[in-house]
């Protein structure tokens, strides 16, 4: 019992001095509940955004920076997840991704320091659509790539792309920035220049890559999107991208991304920097 | 180094295990399992991968949990149980069958009709995709009963020959999904372990080896 009640303790230490590094950061909660239209919550940004647009004053900061917690239902597994979900609203692109990325950067130095083994992959639908765009493949079918790939039907996929849009296909593995910037398409690439500064500096505490086939979980994503791993570790330590969605009258823009307690605690490993700071 | 040893695919237990080995060996790894033995776990050596025998329905469990950084299941069985989180990397041209609709006749079910199945979610889409409204009668096995002993006039079941249906006076009437054996991918290990796609490469290889050659 007493293994079970230190690891639990462990586990709550990481959750408020992540809640604390939020804080600080300016970021404010935002309470939400675990229940959506009768199901349970997969996912915080909708509840957030309907809770937010229960304000019709419209005078928000901007960015407008909020933070959610609670589990998380996966349906396909029946399983719940212990998850903090954070959220930067507002039109600035690319201003607000380097908030929301800058913020990811400095929770997992606060954590760990340097860390080689994280690899941070981004992937861009935007790029994706446009990519296809530049091979001839008509929208409709570049919707049904994306289709697929958020799907997780990678061989369906790439089997398209091979024959209707190779250079695309390439794109469609991890890659280094210079590698996968010098793959697009001439008139695609500036969209990816104004992300080198930001991509240089996580560079320094993690490794980047880049990778097409990574369109996110959910279809509101509309440019960046990206997913944190731990080589050893099955599931992402966190993911997220930027986002448009309708909420009543009220249209929001945004960047955000969900850490995943359970991966982020072995990650951390009760390192001392969590564990004993109290 | 391949970093094989870094490895672990789990595989259903029935007839795509028997062609699993097949591929296995095929790709140049020694298969682990003995023929009287009763061992499911197989830990990864440096020249091959481990090994995890499992249930069908268990298997993007056990690679969504990332228990195991590959699987090979049947396409059946992921578009019954989809998990979006598991990534199917290849198709492997074996253990190929088909998802059916079959009755007493081949004609189509005239109004709202019982369908028995294992197959409820690929039964229950087939049939709303047609407007066509059924009353699903979940059963786990010897589905081609249940048109004999009056249980359900039609049954959507997998098929590999036929055979089967045919000894139970049974006809197909459509089919709905053809199946193979898939390879599926832990999302994260996919993109942190350069020897899941190595694994990949082999298999994909010699599954297309063999298929071009039949």
């Amino acid at each position: 019992m007493q293994e079970w009640l230190r690891q639990n303790t462990q586990q709550y230490r990481l959750m408020t001095a992540l809640i604390t590094m939020l804080l600080d950061q300016g970021f404010s909660p935002v309470p939400t509940e675990p229940t959506q239209n009768t199901r349970f919550r997969q996912d915080h940004t909708q509840a957030i955004l309907e809770l937010l647009a229960s304000f019709r004053s419209g005078s928000w900061p901007s960015p407008l920076k909020v933070f959610s917690t609670g589990p998380l239902y996966q349906p396909e597994t029946l399983h719940w997840s212990e998850t903090i979900d954070v959220e930067v609203l507002g039109p600035q692109e690319p201003s607000s991704d380097f908030v929301a990325l800058d913020l990811v950067g400095r929770l997992m130095s606060e954590l760990s320091g340097p860390a080689d083994d994280l690899l941070l992959v981004f992937g861009h639908v935007d790029v994706l659509a446009r990519c296809l765009l530049a091979e001839d493949v008509d929208p409709q079918s570049g919707h049904a790539v994306r289709k697929l790939l958020m799907a997780g039907h990678l061989m369906e996929a790439e089997t398209i792309l091979a024959r209707s849009a190779p250079a695309t296909r390439e794109l469609c593995a991890p890659l280094p920035f210079d590698r996968f910037a010098a793959g697009l398409p001439a008139p695609v690439r500036p969209m990816l220049d104004s992300l080198r500064p930001v991509n240089d500096r996580l560079d320094r505490l993690l490794t980047t890559r880049w990778d097409l086939s990574l369109t996110g979980n959910w279809p509101y994503y509309t440019g960046l999107v990206f997913a944190l791993y731990l080589p050893g570790v099955g599931q992402p330590l966190l993911h997220g991208g930027r986002f448009v969605m309708q909420t009543g009258e009220t249209d929001w823009q945004g960047i955000g991304f969900t850490l995943h307690l359970d991966p982020l605690f072995q990650f951390s490993g009760a390192s001392a920097k969590v564990g004993s700071s109290t | 180094m391949k970093g094989y040893d870094r490895i672990t695919v789990a595989v259903a237990k029935g007839r795509i295990l028997a062609d699993a080995r097949s591929l296995w060996e095929r790709a140049g790894f020694s298969w682990p399992v003995t023929e009287s033995g009763r061992q499911l776990w197989f830990p990864p050596q440096p020249d091959r991968p481990g090994l995890l025998i499992a249930r069908a329905k268990d298997i993007s469990t056990l690679v969504s949990q990332g228990i195991a950084d590959l699987g090979i299941v049947g396409m059946d069985v992921l578009r019954e149980y989809p998990d979006a989180s598991v990534l199917e990397v290849a198709d492997l041209h074996m253990a190929q069958c088909r998802v059916v609709l079959a009755g007493k006749t081949a004609e189509w079910p005239q109004g709202p009709c019982r369908v028995a199945t294992k197959y409820r979610r690929i039964a229950e889409q087939f049939f709303q995709d047609r407007q066509h409204p059924i009353e699903i009668v979940p059963l786990s096995g010897s589905l081609e009963l249940a048109p004999i002993i009056g249980l359900a006039p039609y049954i959507v079941d997998i098929v590999d020959t036929g055979n089967t249906l045919r000894e139970h006076g049974l006809t197909e009437i459509a089919t709905i999904l053809p199946s193979s054996a898939l390879l599926i991918a832990n999302a994260s290990h996919w993109r942190t372990k350069p020897a899941a796609h190595a694994v990949r490469a082999l298999f994909q290889q010699e599954a297309v080896g063999k298929e071009s050659m039949a």
